[in-house]
């Protein structure tokens, strides 16, 4: 039964197992002394206890199968409760901004099971191995020298003594410098690389940008838009051709530097209505039109079929968003 | 309860055939399709659960993605034998909401701010976003729900909506409603009980 709770309420377990796994028997041996927690256990499944009470609740049900039994049949019931509510359809933006999210988080794992050499800037500089020798040796007050273990007398033939000193002063002020200036371009090298993650957080954050889609001369009634996550690439679009005669294949074009090259494909159905999911090679910007058509039976004739919906940028048409217009 | 998918958005028959079982193994597994027909069936519940706690679309929507993304996340720690996916999903939902509202009433609160009823009386109910098999299913059992919570006394339904929906303690709700706590812990269990018995066999086959 705890793995059950523990699987159905992951937020409130974490927090009410380690309470009552910590030993605290102030909170653990009550239920037991006194008896079992029926009384409890709708105040627990609403969520509506103390803290010290889910604590003995949880301790409780652990060696108790009565209990267990009672609170697994109000978990039951409290979980209908959510479909009492009236059904509301969430903006397209929520979809294309998890899945931009999701996307984001799978390429993040991608990029950190690459070989390490690849983040070598990343490490924490480390001090070239003679470095290290050279500062030990020039850190002694000046009874040793470079070489460990050979005496030298203090006070007699102090020219010797200066050059021998100033060998590992040199080597070691060479390689300190040797090592800053390294140390330098991998500061550098990082700061450039947070500068890039930070500018991709926060453009992820900013949310996305809706551009409507201006109808074809063959459509005049359809309508849609496009969404375009924050990373400029994932994006989703939504049409509805208003037309029951409509349903079928389509595709989403994008013009490539003067070419159409096609970005996705999608299903309207019999309700007129039809949505994809794309990633675009290169940000939605960059792209000088975009185009949905009736997807062509002669994949030859594709690019010459009449869009349903456009956008292109001539400017005639401004985005909803927070975003630029669309095109250069 | 595996409800099928809808095709809107050009996936697999595999996949729109698939268990939400499956499918959320499969989305733990990096396939994001599978998380997309997950998101297709159920966006609009989650959705419009969120709101109804939290009052606030632009909330409830970050809340509907948090919702999602942590399913993903943990999603391979999902069974099916310890419930279904959509009761997991949605006690997600509610801790989060519950939690956003908890965190919200620390804080000063704003003069116009609106109770969830008033929200969702604004608005129309403009489906869940499913397909027309699952719109009808949902609606069954939404009606069902309905009679079993409309069925309680009064104050049973109280205590057990201030504690659900707006994340009341026993204790806020006994101040709140001037009332004895013992009260208040005997109207949410007595409720509690008669929910069950006015559901009947619904819950547990969505359980």
């Amino acid at each position: 039964m705890s793995d059950e709770r523990d699987h159905q309420r992951p937020e409130k377990n974490r927090r009410t197992y380690r309470l009552a796994g910590t030993g605290d028997r102030s909170f653990a041996s009550i239920p037991n002394d006194i008896g079992h927690v029926h009384d409890l256990v709708a105040g627990y499944v609403l969520d509506a206890l103390e803290a010290s009470e889910t604590a003995a609740v949880d301790a409780h049900v652990r060696a108790c199968p009565s209990c267990e039994v009672s609170l697994a049949d109000a978990q039951r019931t409290v979980s209908m409760l959510p479909f009492i509510v009236p059904m509301q359809k969430p903006p397209i933006d929520s979809k294309v901004a998890l899945f931009a999210r999701v996307a984001h988080t799978q390429r993040a794992a991608t990029a950190s099971t690459l070989p390490l050499h690849g983040f070598d800037t990343l490490r924490t500089p480390t001090l070239p191995r003679s470095t290290g020798v050279a500062l030990a040796a020039a850190s002694s007050d000046g009874s040793s020298t470079a070489t460990a273990g050979e005496p030298t007398s203090r006070g007699s033939r102090t020219g010797w003594l200066v050059s021998v000193l100033s060998v590992p002063l040199l080597i070691a002020l060479v390689a300190t410098g040797f090592w800053g200036l390294q140390l330098q371009n991998q500061l550098s090298s990082r700061n450039s690389q947070l500068t890039e993650l930070q500018s991709e957080l926060a453009n992820f954050g900013s949310g996305t940008t809706s551009y409507p889609l201006s109808p074809g001369f063959d459509a005049p009634q359809a309508e849609g838009q496009i969404v375009i996550g924050s990373d400029g690439r994932a994006g989703m679009l939504q049409v509805d051709v208003n037309s029951k005669d409509a349903a079928g294949a389509y595709e989403l074009w994008v013009n490539q530097d003067g070419k159409l090259v096609p970005a996705a494909e999608f299903t309207v159905g019999q309700d007129g209505k039809g949505q994809a999911r794309f990633e675009l090679d290169q940000p939605f910007s960059d792209y000088e039109s975009v185009h949905i058509r009736a997807k062509a039976l002669d994949p030859s004739q594709a690019e010459s079929q009449s869009d349903t919906l456009v956008r292109d940028s001539s400017g005639a048409l401004g985005s909803t968003g927070s975003g630029a217009d669309f095109g250069p | 309860m595996a409800m099928p998918a809808s095709d809107e958005v050009g996936n697999p028959p595999d996949l729109i055939e698939a268990s939400d079982a499956d499918l959320i193994g499969r989305a733990a597994q990096g396939d994001a399709r599978a998380l997309e027909v997950l998101y297709e069936r159920y966006s609009g519940v989650v959705f419009s659960f969120a709101l109804r706690i939290v009052a606030d679309r632009p909330l409830a929507e970050e809340i509907l993605q948090e919702a999602f993304f942590r399913a993903w996340q943990q999603g391979g720690n999902f069974s099916a034998g310890r419930g279904t996916f959509i009761t997991w999903l949605l006690s997600i939902t509610h801790n989060l909401s519950i939690d956003e509202i908890r965190r919200r009433r620390r804080r000063p609160q704003k003069a116009d701010s609106e109770e969830p009823e008033q929200v969702l009386a604004s608005v129309p109910d403009t489906g869940s976003g499913a397909d027309v098999e699952d719109e009808v299913w949902l609606g069954a059992l939404r009606d069902t729900i309905s009679q079993a919570l409309a069925a309680l006394p009064p104050a049973q339904r109280e205590a057990i909506e201030m504690a659900y929906f707006r994340g009341m303690t026993q204790r806020e709700i006994a101040e709140a409603l001037d009332e004895p706590l013992g009260t208040i812990k005997t109207r949410m269990r007595l409720g509690l009980q008669k929910l069950k018995d006015g559901l009947g066999s619904d819950g547990a086959e969505l359980a």
